[in-house]
């Protein structure tokens, strides 16, 4: 693995002001990520791992510290400059897919190509990228079909096609298998990591569940917008924040509990044993 | 105002109210039996305010658009009828040798005094006889009087008028009439005036006034009386009787006799049949006139004809409104997709749904129709004031007012629209598939039933009834028999309707009925319109693609209706109504869209590929372009609204701009500004008018001017060949002034003759030579045109051609002797040069040689009005009158003008539909793609790219609209112009800086509402939109 930080994220703090609520989302966060790297960010709901994800990758801004992704501050660019560089160097799998509904699967992937003004690519060789895309992840016959008309596997398919299609550095995925059934889940995150080996790409996954951390590189634990050490309890069934694939199939062992939180008290993990 | 669209008011509102009174109570039960329905129905209204307040707004201006054209209507009717109570006061009849008719059609002006001015004289013994049938009973008055017409002259003022009614008024029998305060104290040489006249004269108690009956005649005026009852409401002398009778040499003659019924002004009205009843066996021969109630007629036929008028051009405006509500409502629905079907999924019935969307719906309706209402009548006071504004000269003050009942129908009517057509949508949403709304699935559309076994379902269903039956389940036979028989027989009906056979066999039977029994070509085209669809249908149901099929109605429907197809033979004959423009409109903007529906793939990509040219507009174009293809039934409503009212705006524009060009003030006046009119008996020649005019320029009584010609203008008989015998005619004897310096046009050159310059150089010098006016020629087509049959007229020559074989013709002069002469020439519509015009040896020809007629063209901005009044008091004592013929046809086409820039005003209102529509549909847009916008933003749209999205959006829903209204308009203002216009002489005239600042401020204000609340969508932090649900 190279050994060169693509990410550096230094003292990062963001507060979220509902106007009736101060909720402090990330407290003076530091974190590193090596170039190639495959990271996942787990913590439970509420403990800020999204708004890292988004602050990290540009979409966010912070209040303060800095975040420099392959050796640039983001939040010194103007947001024309940013929306450049992200669409040249970064990718996006989101859990709901967030696919535009009104492109077909291809459209929606030669998007970011067209989009990329570093490398002028033309409509004819977007359209061909786009179809070798959507091969890679063995979506080559529903290229002109509709996301409507896609399963939630198959959509999460497109975005990942979308999210590599310009070979971006780094791939930021939100959640990327939250909606789906667990053997989808797999097939996805192995898919993932493939495409990581193969390309050197960077991949930072937030997710609640613990197989998928366990096949990345690195796991960031998060608990009250900062990162801590590995939690003090695990479930036995890998899963945290029991929201995701492993309850939907019956191959759950543990049982998640939401925290009751108490004014003033810090929100805690309560797991149940079955 | 009785009726609209012909339906008495009366019986509208009633139907209309127990309308009203069903919706409430129909929804008040629903309140009260299905409180969940309504309840959540009544939570989703403040969920998003500003959604909220743009529904309530679309929603009320179709109310506002209906109260405020019945409102006009009221205003119209009452001012009328005020000015004929203020003009006749308390009389009803009038009783004399002649049948006075009331002029049926619309007027804003009405007749100046009662109409008795010329009557011819009868003996008075007849008034005594009616003034015994004065009973309290059905008469309360009745008065004998002398009425003539003659030129008076102010002695004080050097004022004069030519047409003065001279009103001898006689005993009145009765109280239910008042004779004028001071008429019994007159001396012999003492008279009395009304305002009208005083204020023409400038008349004051004590000043002298001539009356011209050959040698004028001094009367000292003793007092001046109010206008109106028997002191008339046009200038008017009043006298006693005895006076009228010694000076018109009439003694015990009298030429009418007013009665008065029981009750006010107002009310006596009522018992005219009784009156008529009664002094009929009593009158003879005479005619007993019901002036009040014709008058009141007729003031309810201008409103009438004004609501209909504006209800017409409203029209469009509110079948847009009708579509902007499907378009909300659509809107609404798509944004609550997924929770519509939570609700199916966690067990609400689709009627509980209906009842949700039908409860919130009511509630927006209920305000809106107040607040539309409320505008409605602001907006009629507000119109009201304009048109009393624009018509100030006329005889008739505008005097805004609203009924209660025309605001109960607006506010009504405008509900119950409203209401249909929530329900109709609330039917249409209620059919949600559960999963597909939950999931955000397309599901793939079941193909229809054969007509088959559409054919077959009702035995089907009657055959399971008597199965039922024999097995004694007689509750499931009565069920099946009573509704799933009733429902199998609707759907095979469907089935046909949807396929073509029903709409081919309405529309046959209608364009029958249209030719053969209603005579309307509104309603055969109508036939047309519906055969072509149902043929469409047909077309679909033997195998051709919907495509084919579709776009073969929307292109038969727009070559139908924009192209002049319907004029020959006996279609030519049928009438037509203002209700037409409507349905064409509905047809030829119906006929695009359903084009473009079944087209938009191929143009939206056309579109994005041209634009896709342009570096990064590529994915913009590509993003902007799709969800109008993706929501295709949104697209489609949002361009018929729009392209409904640019079509009504933009063809209002061009006709009126193109007919009221019908009199041009230059070529209409020869661009004369003053226009000098000798008595005959006291004639002026042309060396005592230029001296005068010089004495008067040089006194700074007026401008010098440019130009005197002399005319002699003077009656005729004339046949043309194809004539029968010789009729009434007029001739113009123009000097060489007047050739030198005219301004006429012709509209037809006689075959021989290259230029307008080369007629007149040839009537100059030729007195044989003659051009003539162009309403005596053939106006074929012309629905305006009316001829009496006995008139001269030259038919061979077509007002539509511009040239023509020059036609001889016989004119005989005074001297009795005639004379050949040849037509080589046209005048446009002129109306100071009616006749036969020929140079002065050609008068002189026959019988004529002295000028009459003066014609003055002053430098430019000279004050015409003292020009006249100078020469007019000048030669006061000759009785010479002077006019302003260039103002005057000014005047009337700003008159005309500024009535049509009010309806197009008012049509402007329905733009605002248009807009509110787009509002709506890219408000949406942006809020219902924010999420999306935040992927956009993630995956390297800039702020500025995602703007860009919506505004070209914008862009190609308003410019398409654009180019459907602007192109159907301007082809369908042709048409008309070529069948109606085209035979004046005039030109097409498509006011082309109006129509590109209209069609520029439309786009613009589109791509804002498009621009505005994208802009506000892309500045927001990207995670926030990707987190928006």
């Amino acid at each position: 693995m190279n050994e060169k930080m693509i990410i550096q994220a230094k003292s990062v703090k963001k507060t979220y002001n509902t106007g009736k609520v101060i909720v402090p989302a990330l407290r003076g966060l530091d974190l590193n990520v090596r170039q190639g790297e495959m990271v996942a960010i787990m913590g439970a709901s509420g403990c800020g791992k999204t708004t890292l994800l988004n602050t990290l990758s540009g979409l966010d801004e912070i209040d303060e510290g800095v975040i420099e992704i392959d050796g640039r501050d983001l939040a010194q660019m103007k947001d024309k400059e940013r929306t450049a560089y992200r669409a040249a160097n970064m990718g996006f799998v989101f859990q709901f897919y967030n696919l535009l509904p009104v492109l077909t699967a291809v459209e929606n992937v030669e998007m970011p190509l067209l989009l990329d003004d570093s490398r002028k690519i033309k409509a004819k060789e977007a359209r061909q990228m786009a179809h070798a895309a959507l091969a890679a992840v063995g979506l080559a016959e529903q290229a002109d079909q509709r996301p409507a008309e896609l399963s939630g596997g198959q959509r999460q398919r497109v975005t990942i096609a979308r999210a590599l299609v310009n070979n971006p550095a780094i791939v930021w995925a939100d959640e990327p298998t939250g909606d789906l059934d667990s053997v989808t889940s797999q097939e996805i995150i192995e898919l993932m990591r493939r495409l990581n080996q193969e390309n050197g790409q960077t991949f930072v996954i937030v997710t609640h569940s613990l197989e998928i951390g366990e096949q990345c590189d690195r796991i960031i634990w998060m608990k009250d917008g900062q990162i801590v050490a590995e939690p003090q309890h695990v479930p036995a069934n890998g899963k945290v924040n029991g929201q995701t694939n492993g309850q939907t199939n019956g191959q759950s062992n543990g049982r998640y509990r939401e925290p009751i939180l108490q004014p003033n008290s810090e929100p805690e993990l309560i797991f149940v044993a079955n | 105002m009785n009726e609209i669209f012909g339906i008495p008011a009366n019986t509208l509102l009633i139907v209309l109210l127990t309308l009203l009174g069903l919706i409430f109570i129909g929804v008040g039960i629903t309140a009260v039996r299905y409180p969940l329905p309504f309840r959540l129905g009544m939570r989703n209204i403040p969920r998003r305010k500003s959604q909220t307040a743009l529904i309530i707004v679309g929603l009320a201006l179709s109310t506002l658009i209906i109260t405020s054209a019945l409102g006009i209507g009221d205003t119209i009717d009452y001012s009328v009828k005020v000015a004929v109570y203020d003009r006749l006061g308390a009389v009803d009849q009038e009783i004399s040798a002649t049948l006075q008719e009331t002029p049926a059609g619309f007027s804003f002006g009405a007749s100046p005094n009662t109409s008795a001015d010329n009557n011819e004289w009868f003996a008075a013994a007849v008034a005594a006889n009616i003034a015994a049938q004065v009973d309290g009973i059905v008469l309360d008055a009745a008065v004998p009087v002398a009425v003539q017409t003659l030129p008076v002259f102010s002695s004080n003022s050097n004022l004069s008028e030519a047409a003065v009614a001279i009103r001898g008024i006689g005993e009145v029998t009765g109280a239910g009439l008042a004779a004028p305060a001071g008429l019994a104290d007159l001396g012999e040489d003492e008279l009395l005036v009304n305002a009208s006249l005083a204020d023409a004269l400038d008349i004051n108690p004590g000043d002298e006034l001539l009356l011209v009956k050959g040698m004028p005649t001094p009367f000292t005026v003793t007092a001046v009386v109010p206008d109106g009852e028997l002191a008339g409401s046009g200038p008017a002398v009043i006298w006693s009787l005895a006076q009228a009778q010694a000076f018109f040499g009439q003694e015990g003659q009298v030429t009418a006799v007013l009665t008065s019924n029981v009750g006010d002004r107002e009310t006596g009205v009522a018992l005219t049949d009784s009156a008529i009843t009664q002094l009929s066996p009593i009158t003879g021969d005479l005619f007993i006139n019901a002036v009040k109630a014709d008058q009141l007629a007729a003031a309810a036929t201008s409103a009438e004809f004004i609501t209909t008028l504006f209800v017409t051009f409203g029209m469009f405006s509110i079948f847009s409104g009708i579509l902007l509500i499907f378009l909300i409502f659509s809107v609404l629905a798509a944004e609550r997709k997924s929770e519509l079907g939570m609700s199916r999924a966690v067990g609400l019935q689709r009627a509980d749904l209906v009842r949700q969307f039908v409860s919130e719906g009511l509630a927006y309706n209920f305000l809106a129709a107040v607040i539309g209402a409320t505008l409605g009548v602001l907006a009629a006071f507000g119109l009201a004031q304009a048109i009393a504004a624009l018509i100030a000269d006329s005889t008739i003050n505008i005097i805004p007012r609203v009924g209660l009942r025309s605001a109960l129908i607006g506010y009504s009517l405008g509900l119950v629209i409203t209401f249909a057509t929530v329900s109709l949508s609330a039917i249409r949403i209620s059919r949600v598939n559960i999963i597909a709304a939950i999931r955000d699935l397309n599901l793939p559309t079941l193909p229809r039933e054969s007509q088959w076994t559409l054919f077959l379902r009702p035995f089907l269903v009657w055959r399971a009834a008597v199965t039922k039956a024999g097995k004694g389940n007689g509750r499931e036979a009565l069920r099946l028999f009573l509704l799933a028989g009733p429902k199998a027989i609707l759907s095979f009906w469907g089935g046909l309707f949807a396929r073509g056979p029903i709409l081919l066999g309405l529309g046959y039977l209608l364009a029958y009925i249209g030719v053969n029994v209603a005579e309307q070509i509104g309603v055969y085209a109508l036939g047309v319109s519906l055969f072509i669809i149902g043929l469409g249908q047909l077309f679909h149901w033997m195998g051709l693609s919907s495509r084919w099929s579709y776009s073969f109605v929307g292109l038969a429907l727009i070559l139908y209706w924009a192209l002049p197809t319907r004029n020959g033979g006996k279609l030519a004959e049928l009438g037509s109504n203002p209700g037409d423009f409507f349905i064409s409109g509905l047809f030829l903007v119906g006929g695009a869209i359903v084009l473009f529906l079944y087209n938009a793939d191929f143009l939206l990509n056309l579109f994005a590929g041209v634009l896709g040219r342009f570096g990064r507009l590529l994915p913009v174009a590509r993003v902007s372009v799709a969800y109008p293809v993706m929501t295709k039934g949104r697209t489609a409503t949002t361009l018929a609204m729009f392209s409904l009212i640019i079509f009504t705006l933009v063809g209002t524009t061009t006709i009126t701009n193109t007919f009221s060009n019908f009199l041009d003030p230059i070529a209409g006046s020869g661009d004369y500004d003053v226009l000098v009119q000798a008595n005959p008996f006291n004639p002026v020649s042309m060396a005592e008018m230029e001296t005068a005019v010089t004495d008067l320029a040089a006194e700074g009584k007026m401008a010098s001017p440019t130009a005197v010609a002399s005319v002699i203008f003077a009656p005729v008989t004339a046949q043309s060949p194809e004539m029968a015998q010789p009729a009434s005619y007029l001739i113009n004897g123009v000097d060489d002034t007047f050739f030198a310096t005219h301004r006429l046009e012709l509209g037809g050159i006689a075959t021989g003759y290259e230029s307008a310059d080369e007629v007149w150089t040839a009537v100059q010098n030729d007195p044989s030579l003659i051009v003539i006016d162009n309403f005596s020629v053939d106006r074929g087509g012309d629905p305006t045109a009316s001829r009496d049959e006995a008139a001269f007229a030259v038919n061979s020559i077509s007002a539509a051609s511009g040239s023509f074989d020059p036609v001889t013709i016989q004119i005989t002069g005074q001297d009795g002797v005639t004379h050949e002469f040849t037509i080589i020439g046209v005048i446009n519509s002129a109306p100071n040069f009616f006749g036969a015009t020929m140079n002065r040896q050609a008068a002189e020809m026959l019988g004529y040689d002295q000028p009459n007629r003066f014609f003055l063209r002053l430098p430019a901005n000279a004050d015409t009005r003292s020009a006249a009044n100078a020469i007019e008091g000048e030669f006061s004592r000759s009785g010479l009158q002077t006019s302003l013929p260039k103002e005057q046809l000014e005047a009337s086409r700003s008159s005309v003008r500024s009535i049509f820039f009010l309806i197009q005003g008012f049509i402007g209102l329905g733009l605002l539909i248009g807009i509110a529509a787009l509002g709506v549909v890219m408000i949406r847009a942006v809020v219902e793609r924010r999420q999306q916008i935040g992927v956009l933003r993630a995956i390297g749209f800039t702020q500025g790219m995602v703007q860009n999205i919506f505004v070209l959006e914008g862009m190609f829903i308003s410019g398409l609209a654009t180019i459907i209204g602007y192109g159907l308009a301007l082809t369908f203002s042709y048409n008309l112009y070529l069948q109606v216009a085209a035979d004046q002489g005039l030109a097409f005239l498509p006011p082309w800086s109006a129509l590109i600042t209209i069609g520029a401020a439309i786009i613009g204000v589109s791509l804002l509402t498009a621009w505005l609340p994208a802009r506000a969508t892309s500045q927001v932090v990207i995670a926030e939109a990707l987190r928006y649900e």
